[in-house]
């Protein structure tokens, strides 16, 4: 115990040599903290507009539908499957989907858009889209209407009542053609979508296909991202059909799946560069202490104490010396995190045309995940056991009759 | 005289000096690695968009820019008139449509472009992006080629010699279905481009669609120097686009963030009248303030533009615009960040220095050494060993930069995710040398800053106090 208080007491004998190293590991940390947390909290907006409004993050097909994506390898809509994957610990709903291609036109306008047929009652309560929903209203089971995407409709200038034609191509080469009555506008986030996206009740759009009780998958709505690799094999044995594969958003969506690893790639890069800069500073520091104390070193051994009692002081000093700017930094850089996550910035002007492009919300996302904090404590933590291993060999290695004449 | 003493003060103690030499050396070699890298990224980017995709500039009608709608065109007579310009390379046109191409096994909605082969190959470099040796660029197959996309071509399930229909609507009104043959696939390394993207002949598509001769949708074309594009724009400008203030530019500058002030003036200014760019200028000039004028005139200029729109690769492509600018912010911040944590250790190594030699500063002070030059000499030794770290800092990342520059980086493991925004795989890392020039000064600064306070903690010493300290 009296170590600790000895070590806590020498490191304030040189105030201001203590303050400028505490400084520094806490400007390190601080800004390790936000830009680590505006980068995964970017991520998980990202993976939220892509994934949750759309895809989900897990999906049962037909093999063939994955390679060729077209309305000819659907797999048949099953109820008994529906309640048996619904059944899995960490499952929250099975959305049946009937998604295609089509294009539709209103007046003199005509635009290719992608239509989505769910089940009105449990569908939105994964996307969210209900809540959406800017004029009109959303869709009642059975509904012979459509909602149609803000932007969409605006290009196409209708509004909620009017009637639209969609056109496509069927189930087995059959021609899909009807007219649909808007019945609600709906702003999705994800301007991409909003460009393209028209939804309908699954009988419906099943019927416009000609590909009655037949989907193109089945959506696993779960609690929780962590949980897909132990649910994906709980759903294939539940399953148990050669002629569907389950698939994960990361494998839907490899894109973005690259696009966040590369970007992740680079911030770790950063943070390397970063603390390996900080860490010559404090060892510098720790040099210099070492030099400037050879003579107090000297003292104490020549009076008795045991060279490992010595060594344990300054181990203990060193990692006082850098927790208590890790810290500072852990919550100063916390308390910015947690404002930011209650009260996101929004992105104005030719940036938001920019995030909007790539189908993210113009908002900064701070991610409060304690693992950023932690991680970071973890590498200071280890630069300062690795810094102490040079007083720590001086000390050994030392003559108490050179570190008197000094 | 100071100069040479702040030097040999330096290497007095070998380990620290080191030690910080070592510090700045690695942290810039890091920062400025990391900037050429992202450096060359945008680079490849922009070169690639710009040979491939959207060229140094666009010409089309200002209602089709809004409204990609059949009967917006423009006359092709502008086509010769920018030829003979000085400063154009080539010249193209084209006819734009977005429509439904389907397959026997699928569709998709994609915008079909009809070019003419030979003038469309001096101003993109598509025909060099083909797959295979079976892809052709608009040669052997004599009635109705198409040319497309990879991504397309696998979504669709065609290849080579394929046919393909396409169902659209034509001037008339009247629904229509053409069946083309692929003729060729193109693979740039923007997958998105890939999938959007199909191209037939200019007079092909003139037949389907019973469009006259001597309209068009679309000129491209490029410049001698590809990026620099707005003078071009201003001069073309000047001849060919009309301004209007009409209830439609007036309901643009409302939803633009125009102060209201700006607006009704503007409004009072309303009429038939089409302007010329010079006299449009003059026009509002006599009505605006200054500081208005030179803040909104670019959002007016836009908003009451009629006729003729002439669009930079810039507009045509904001992101890529945005990314140039911010690159270089990205330089400042970067090692800005990394100097300034090493500025922490420099700090820190200063001020052992100063309390180290305080009896022998405390005695230069008594025999009567100027205290300026004395803190002038603190900061020296800091520039100095900023510097020297600086030098091994970028004389390293120059031959790192180097290296990787002539082997390229490979970014394969990321392809599918970097093509779908139109990054190129293999990444060339560069830097320019002005970037070296401005590092070289933020070093220098850091050197200055970070030396401050110790070197006002010597000046402040009481020399006969300073003298007596053990």
């Amino acid at each position: 115990m009296e170590i600790l208080k000895i070590a806590w007491r020498n490191i304030w004998r040189n105030k201001r040599r203590t303050l400028i190293t505490a400084s520094s590991l806490m400007f390190a940390v601080i800004f390790g903290v936000s830009m680590r947390s505006m980068q995964l909290g970017t991520y998980d907006t990202m993976i939220d507009s892509a994934v949750r409004q759309y895809s989900g993050f897990i999906q049962v097909q037909d093999t063939a539908f994955w390679k060729d994506k077209t309305i000819d390898e659907l797999m048949p809509e099953s109820d008994e499957a529906i309640s048996k994957i619904a059944e899995i610990d960490g499952v929250i709903s099975v959305l049946p989907r009937l998604e295609s291609f089509a294009l539709i036109s209103s007046g003199n306008k005509t635009k290719g858009a992608f239509l989505q047929g769910v089940n009105p009652s449990i569908d939105s309560k994964m996307t969210g889209i209900a809540d959406k929903i800017v004029r009109g209203r959303y869709l009642e089971p059975g509904d012979d209407g459509l909602i149609i995407g803000q932007r969409l409709a605006g290009f196409l200038n209708i509004n909620v009542g009017d009637t639209i034609v969609l056109i496509s191509q069927g189930y087995h080469g059959v021609t899909a053609a009807d007219v649909f009555p808007v019945r609600g506008i709906v702003r999705i986030p994800n301007p991409a979508l909003d460009k393209i996206l028209m939804i309908g009740d699954i009988s419906t759009v099943q019927e416009f296909y000609g590909a009655e009780e037949k989907l193109t998958a089945l959506v696993v709505n779960i609690e929780d991202k962590s949980m897909i690799s132990t649910i994906i094999p709980k759903v294939e044995t539940v399953l148990d059909d050669n002629s569907l594969v389950t698939l994960s958003w990361t494998q839907m969506n490899k894109e973005l799946q690259q696009q966040i690893a590369a970007d992740n790639g680079g911030g770790i890069v950063m943070l390397i560069i970063l603390y390996s800069v900080v860490f010559f500073g404090i060892l510098g520091t720790i040099i210099m202490m070492t030099a400037e104390r050879k003579k107090e070193f000297g003292v104490m051994v020549a009076l008795g104490m045991q060279k490992k009692y010595l060594s344990l002081i300054v181990l203990f000093e060193t990692i006082f010396l850098g927790m208590l700017g890790a810290f500072l930094g852990a919550v100063v850089s916390s308390s910015i995190v947690w404002y930011f996550h209650d009260s996101p910035i929004k992105i104005t002007g030719e940036m938001a045309d920019i995030y909007e492009q790539f189908g993210i919300e113009p908002v900064l996302s701070f991610s409060t995940d304690l693992s950023i904090i932690g991680n970071q404590f973890l590498i200071v933590l280890f630069l300062l056991l690795v810094a102490v291993i040079y007083p720590m060999i001086k000390i050994r290695t030392f003559t108490i009759i050179d570190s008197l004449r000094s | 005289m100071i100069l040479e003493i702040a030097w040999k003060n330096i290497w007095r103690s070998k380990i620290r000096s080191l030690v910080v030499i070592v510090a700045i050396g690695v942290g810039l070699l890091g920062g400025i690695t990391a900037v050429a890298f992202m450096n060359g990224l945008l680079i490849g980017r922009i070169d690639d968009a710009l040979e491939i995709e959207v060229s140094s500039m666009q010409i089309h009608n200002v209602e089709f820019m809004e409204n990609s709608e059949l009967q917006f065109f423009i006359n092709d007579a502008i086509v010769t008139q920018i030829e003979t310009l000085p400063g154009v390379k080539a010249v193209c046109k084209r006819l734009v449509i977005e429509t439904m191409v389907s397959s026997n096994r699928s569709a998709a909605g994609i915008k079909l472009l009809g070019v003419e082969p030979e003038k469309e190959k001096q101003v993109t470099k598509l025909y060099e992006h083909l797959v295979d040796s079976n892809s052709r660029y608009f040669e052997g197959i004599k009635r109705r080629p198409i040319l497309i996309g990879a991504k397309l071509a696998e979504k669709l399930k065609v290849h080579v010699r394929s046919k393909i229909a396409i169902n659209t609507v034509d001037m008339d009104g009247v629904s229509i279905r053409g069946v083309y043959r692929v003729v060729g696939i193109f693979k740039t390394q923007n997958s998105g481009f890939d999938g959007m993207n199909a191209f037939i002949r200019f007079s092909d598509m003139q037949k389907m669609l019973s469009i006259d001769d001597g309209l068009v949708h679309e000129i491209a074309f490029m410049l001698d120097d590809m990026l620099e594009t707005a003078q071009m724009k201003i001069d073309l400008q000047k001849q060919y686009t009309r301004y209007r203030i009409n209830d439609r530019s007036l309901l643009k500058i409302r939803n633009d963030s125009i102060p209201n002030i700006v607006y009704s003036k503007i409004e009072s200014l309303k009429s038939s009248v089409d302007y010329m760019r010079v006299d449009f200028e003059n026009e509002i000039k006599l009505y605006l303030s200054e500081e208005e004028f030179e803040q909104y005139s670019p959002q007016l200029f836009e908003s009451c533009e009629a006729g003729i729109n002439v669009s930079e690769w810039k507009q045509l492509s904001p992101e890529l615009a945005m990314q140039t600018t911010w690159m270089d912010f990205i330089l400042y911040v970067f090692v800005g960040i990394i100097l300034t944590a090493l500025g922490f250790g420099i700090v820190n190594t200063m001020l052992m220095v100063v309390l180290e030699r305080i009896r022998e500063i405390g005695m230069l002070i008594a025999i009567g050494m100027n205290r300026r030059r004395v803190f002038a000499m603190i900061v020296l030794e800091s520039v100095m060993l900023s510097l020297v770290g600086g030098f091994v800092g970028i004389l390293l990342s120059w031959g790192v930069v180097n290296v990787l520059h002539n082997t390229g980086v490979d970014m394969s493991m990321f392809s599918e995710g970097m093509e779908a925004i139109g990054y190129p795989s293999l990444i060339y890392p560069s830097i320019s040398f002005g970037s070296y020039i401005q590092i070289t000064i933020m070093v220098i600064i850091t050197g200055v800053l970070s030396a401050i306070y110790p070197a006002l903690h010597a000046v402040k010493l009481n020399p006969s106090e300073a003298i007596r300290k053990a």
